[in-house]
């Protein structure tokens, strides 16, 4: 343990390493895109302003959690009246969010699933970058590109998100435990 | 793990497709099944990451085609016509290059996160570094991720830099010591290196993209065969030595150069022309005529510079007299600064800001706007303070002062105008029903009319004659596409000029409220004008660093004031006319001499 604080230029480096995980539990307790991102800049800006308070890079993660956490609950207490969260639940999702951390890093996971991308068809991976670039990307308008139907297209996502699960854990099992 | 069914339903919570009892039944489930909660984060997290890689592709796409400079045929022939379409094919080309590089699993080299690991390990250097910051300031990476800048922090290809409202401003440094200074709301996006993996050099060497905003740049002398450039969504500029500013709106680029010589090719059609010191260019998003032409006399060297404010300057006046200027400052202060005997007294108005200050024409009563909220007199020889106006909930935005002194008129966001008897304290009148929120006023010289400037939204504007008798509108002045924040009559009362955000300066006929005039010239906001004693000149300030004096009759630019590091944000002439003062957001107020003899050749830069 060290008593130095993390100078500032580091801020930009430790948030670019956690964004995956960080916005991840976001994005698992809110379940909103606009919010998510919403929180997770306003996270950005608190961590980079207070990142003098934190003692070492070790407490990065679950500090920035924390201070996640608590946007989350107050984000949602000042927009969204009519279905509030449940702090209790906001707690235990940061618990998986930890225990995740530690069996898979997200870095870990996302070098796996941007190779197991690599290895998708032209056509999906088309239908993955359209579907994603935009939280508003609409099914009709997929199904209009892609001349299917719009259930057609929730089932090709479907299966290609499988496709990835799969290849992911293959490739996770075979460079062994981190 | 989860049976696919688990998998299925988790995927539909985080759709948020669930019914209301199936979602209170999974959460119950969350709470109680460390195992469900574990696969929710994860698969939550996946959708971070196909999030993140579809940004990442698209970027890279948008990147390929916007830093596509024109070949060294098209820039070197002026007036041939380039078809666009080859441009268009190269630049899918381009993308699906940068796609196949992405899918390659070469997001090492294009996504933030990976871009960043290389450099900690000593793969990539920064391209420039942040040396000053003022207001919000924020860096913007390739991932989305928006963080706010600090000097001294670095900058590295494909990153954005981007300033806010009126007050920000930043400046990076190059290692080469070549300068670049971002106005408020103005974006880059730094395209000097070339991606690590990439095969195309063609970004490599300074490269910066002006997507909005106004950007002033000192480019020290670079390699002849690596120029700097500079792209916009209108043109391309590429330089080896020079001093020049740009201005990016939605419509045009506009290019200003003080020293060197500047390549500027319109993107619209590849044409291109050499753009010399002392002249301006414009690149219109439909093509016009595309030449050169002189820029108007500059004054540089002001005839004296006042820096020892702590705070930005939002305000300023010159009391009648001509000895004092006060200035309202963004810490909560007025400074009064005697110009015979650089005496300084500080008064604390308030917190936070004083956001206009005016003075009586007797000169011995000063007001200004506090904190927003409040409205303070002062007796301006002994400061002292002699009544302060304030309704609840109200916020004032601006005020004025008849001739004679005994009222005053004040502007605020509930779209009402105040006269008050600036003796008793007490209203006297309420005007409502303007268009939005009032943001200027100012009393015809006889005192019949109001005119009131106002904004609602950030494109519509208009302003109001009232006629302050009958308290009825006379007249409604539209056209302007933005929000009116300065207003002033000529002193006889017959011209009513207006600023507005949409970055002109408009000449109305006060009687009839017929246009009589468009001036153009500022590439941003009109922040603040100002109408000569003698009512021949207009000075206008905007949010692209300058100030422009104006032929009031002829509506021609007479002159550009301005010096490097300048923001201004307010002015005003002194009484006998022949000193513009000029304060800013680099805290210093600046007195510019209008004397004929100094409206000829450049002077060289104070600073």
């Amino acid at each position: 343990m060290t008593d130095r604080t993390i100078p500032h230029g580091q801020v930009t480096r430790l948030l670019m390493q956690h964004r995956t995980a960080l916005y991840g539990y976001i994005f698992a307790c809110v379940r909103n895109h606009d919010d998510a991102e919403d929180i997770f800049q306003n996270v950005c800006v608190a961590v980079t302003e207070s990142i003098g308070r934190l003692a070492n890079e070790a407490g990065f993660l679950p500090w920035a959690r924390e201070i996640a956490r608590r946007r989350i609950l107050a984000q949602r207490r000042s927009t969204r009246r009519e279905q509030p969260l449940d702090p209790d639940l906001v707690c235990r999702l940061a618990e998986a969010a930890d225990r995740v951390e530690r069996v898979q890093p997200a870095s870990r996971h996302r070098a796996a699933l941007t190779a197991c991308l690599e290895s998708l068809p032209a056509e999906s991976r088309r239908l993955i970058l359209m579907r994603y670039e935009s939280s508003t990307a609409r099914a009709e308008e997929l199904a209009a590109c892609f001349g299917r139907s719009v259930q057609g297209i929730y089932a090709w996502i479907k299966r290609i998100k499988l496709a990835l699960r799969e290849c992911v854990e293959r490739r996770l099992a075979m460079e062994g435990p981190s | 793990m989860n049976a696919p069914s688990d998998t299925d339903l988790l995927h539909a919570y985080l759709d948020d497709s669930l019914t209301a009892s199936d979602r209170t039944a999974i959460e119950e489930r969350l709470r109680r099944e460390p195992a469900l909660a574990d696969a929710l984060v994860i698969l939550a997290r996946e959708e971070a990451i196909l999030g993140e890689w579809a940004r990442s592709a698209r970027f890279a796409e948008q990147t390929a085609t916007e830093t596509m400079p024109p070949s060294p045929r098209e820039s070197a022939d002026p007036g041939v016509t380039v078809p666009s379409e080859p441009r268009r094919t190269l630049s899918r080309r381009a993308a699906v290059r940068s796609l196949a590089v992405l899918a390659a699993g070469v997001l090492l080299g294009v996504l933030g996160i990976a871009l960043h690991e290389h450099r900690k390990t000593g793969g990539g250097d920064s391209l420039a570094n942040v040396e000053e910051v003022q207001g919000d300031v924020f860096i913007v990476t390739p991932t989305g991720l928006r963080l706010p800048a600090q000097p001294g922090q670095k900058l590295f290809a494909e990153q954005e830099l981007r300033t806010g409202a009126e007050g920000s401003f930043a400046v990076i440094e190059y290692e080469d010591k070549t300068r670049l200074e971002l106005s408020p709301e103005t974006m880059i996006r730094l395209l000097g290196e070339a991606v690590p993996g990439a095969k195309n050099k063609r970004t490599r060497g300074k490269k910066v993209f002006l997507n909005e905003g106004v950007l002033a740049a000192e480019v020290v002398a670079q390699p002849a065969d690596s120029p700097m450039i500079v792209t916009t969504p209108h043109a391309v500029m590429e330089m080896q030595q020079c001093l020049f500013s740009s201005s990016t709106a939605k419509e045009a680029t506009r290019i200003e150069l003080d020293d060197g010589h500047i390549r500027f090719t319109r993107r619209s059609d590849g044409r291109s022309i050499e753009v010399a010191a002392g002249c301006y260019a414009v690149a219109a998003a439909r093509p016009e005529s595309f030449a050169q032409h002189p820029l108007p006399a500059r004054i540089r060297k002001p005839r004296a510079i006042f820096n020892e404010s702590p705070a930005p300057i939002l305000s300023l006046a010159y009391s009648p007299d001509g000895r004092v200027v006060v200035l309202g400052c963004r810490d909560g202060t007025l400074r009064f600064c005697d110009l015979q005997t650089g005496i300084e007294r500080t008064v604390t108005a308030g917190r936070r800001k004083v956001s206009s200050v005016v003075f009586a024409p007797s000169g011995k009563t000063l007001a200004a706007v506090v904190d927003d909220r409040i409205v303070r007199l002062w007796d301006a020889t002994a400061l002292q303070e002699q009544r302060s106006f304030t309704r609840r909930k109200l916020k004032f935005t601006c005020l004025a002062f008849t001739r004679s002194g005994n009222d005053l008129a004040t502007g605020s966001s509930d779209r009402s105008v105040t006269v008050w008897d600036s003796v008793s304290g007490l209203e006297k009148t309420i005007l409502r029903g303007q268009g939005g929120d009032v943001m200027s006023l100012a009393f015809s010289p006889d005192a019949r009319t109001l005119a009131v400037g106002s904004g609602r939204g950030k494109e519509t504007g208009d302003v109001t004659l009232w006629d302050l008798s009958r308290r009825q509108q006379l007249h409604t002045l539209e056209g302007h596409a933005g929000p009116v924040r300065s207003l002033a009559f000529s002193a006889d009362g017959q011209i009513l000029a207006t600023g507005s955000d949409d970055g002109t300066v408009r000449l109305w006929n006060a009687e009839t409220g017929q246009l009589r005039t468009v001036l153009q010239g500022h590439a941003r906001r009109v922040v603040s004008i100002a109408v000569s004693p003698d009512g021949l000149r207009l000075a206008s300030a905007g949010n692209d660093n300058t100030a422009r004096l104006w032929d009031l009759t002829s509506g021609t630019e007479q002159a550009i004031l301005k010096a490097r590091k300048h923001r201004t944000s307010c002015l005003a002439f002194s009484p006998d006319g022949k000193i513009l003062a000029t304060g800013g957001w680099d805290k210093t107020v600046r007195l510019w001499d209008l004397a004929a003899k100094d409206l000829g050749p450049e002077e060289s830069n104070e600073e």
